[in-house]
């Protein structure tokens, strides 16, 4: 069997071939010197041309009945059982494998077509593992905008405050300028007062300046929040339509005989 | 406040003001619209923001009502009114300068508080003929970043009064 096994393919198609032929040229030569010692001399030449014709005739009849049953047990038979475990990987059955035992044609297709299994099995679980790192990264992505959000969410309250803050500047401004109305009224007795007020006046404006200019960066700071978690929120929506995709794509796979199936 | 000889006594002609050089007064500058105006210190009594304005039925041009303010009723004038002859509607964070010249008082209607400072009168820059078309302002200071017009109370009063 294993010497069987080792012969090629088209070898194993002609043996069978050879075999018949000889087998009817044997049966020929038996049936006309058969033929040739019974018969009277007046009708052996016809005798001998029919029985030789009825041997071939039989032999090749024969032998196409026997080459037939050759071509299904080493042919047909292997390259169905090839159609059947394709279709089963058409169906997302990767466990399917083909008998690669030879060295024949048929068993060099069988070895092709379970690395060919093997390597698509080994990249669908690749597809699974990205699937799922997918998952994890568009779940910190989700986080992450939620943070910006959060961030944006508190830069405004840090506005508001700004905001509040300027008009403390704004009132302490016009009491200060109200306070260097009276020291003027006061003549030389609200000199000093006076300086006090001017000194109030100008920390009030620093203040608001300084408050306007922090305001001013907060927006600044708000608009790339804005920016980035819009951004962010387009990579996750993008990163979850491939991960479903994906997902889709791996689903149902059939890995092997335990029934681990995806 | 000028820093003359009677700190006391009322400056509220210009004259008056040149007469003091070279000492320096002290204006309150407000803005109002891009224009900057310069009040004599001595003349103001007061700065703050104002809330509403009551209209006042035949009142002159430029007077835009009356409006509570740092604790009396004062009769609120609206410079824009006055020299570009339109109206202008006081927002509530519209500031105001309550000025009193020559026994007159009344509310300066302004956009922004932008300075106190000391000037020397004698660099006011009269205007000749001005009295129709910007009524009250007696002349402008030029300064190296800005021009400022200043602004007489009492004169401003005056031609209101003459107006009606």
């Amino acid at each position: 069997m294993g010497r069987w096994l080792r012969i090629r393919l088209t070898d194993k198609l002609f043996i069978p071939f050879v075999g018949i032929l000889v087998l009817s040229v044997i049966l020929t030569i038996i049936s006309t010197l058969y033929v040739l010692r019974t018969s009277d001399p007046e009708h052996s030449t016809l005798r001998l041309v029919s029985t030789i014709l009825l041997a071939g005739l039989s032999t090749i009849v024969i032998g196409a009945f026997i080459y037939s049953w050759v071509l299904k047990f080493v042919l047909l038979l292997r390259i169905r059982s090839a159609i059947i475990a394709a279709q089963a990987i058409a169906g997302r059955d990767l466990t399917q494998r083909l008998d690669e035992r030879g060295e024949d044609e048929l068993a060099v297709l069988a070895a092709a077509f379970n690395a060919m299994s093997d390597n698509l099995r080994e990249l669908t679980k690749a597809l699974v593992r990205v699937s799922s790192e997918m998952d994890k990264i568009a779940a910190v992505n989700r986080d992450r905008v939620q943070q910006i959000k959060d961030l944006r969410r508190r830069t405004v309250q840090v506005g508001e405050v700004m905001e509040f803050i300027e008009q403390i500047a704004d009132q302490t401004k016009l009491i200060a300028f109200n306070a260097s109305i009276e020291a003027a009224g006061a003549g030389e007795m609200g000199r000093r007062f006076e300086v006090v007020a001017r000194e109030i006046r100008r920390l009030a404006e620093n203040v608001g300046e300084s408050a306007g200019q922090i305001r001013s960066r907060i927006t600044d700071i708000q608009k790339a929040g804005e920016l980035l978690a819009s951004t962010a929120a387009q990579e996750s929506e993008e990163m979850n339509n491939q991960s479903a995709k994906l997902q889709k794509l791996t689903t149902g796979f059939k890995f092997d005989n335990l029934n681990n199936n995806l | 406040m000028p820093e003359c000889a009677d700190e006391n006594a009322p400056k509220t002609e210009l004259s008056e003001i040149n007469a003091s050089a070279p000492f320096t007064a002290t204006y309150l500058i407000v803005r109002l619209d891009s224009r900057l105006i310069a009040l004599e210190l001595s003349q103001v009594r007061g700065v703050g923001q104002i809330g509403k304005i009551v209209p006042l039925p035949g009142a002159p041009h430029g007077v835009a009502g009356l409006v509570f303010f740092r604790g009396g009723i004062e009769a609120a004038l609206d410079l824009k009114a006055i020299w570009e002859s339109g109206q202008q509607l006081p927002s509530a964070t519209t500031l105001a300068a309550l000025v009193e010249a020559e026994g007159l008082r009344a509310v300066l209607l302004f956009d922004a508080l932008t300075d106190m400072i000391d000037i020397a009168p004698v660099s006011l820059i009269e205007f000749d003929d001005n009295a129709k078309l910007l009524a009250g302002v007696t002349g402008r200071f030029v300064l190296p970043s800005s021009e400022i017009w200043l602004v007489s109370p009492a004169r401003l009063l005056r031609y209101l009064i003459q107006s009606k």
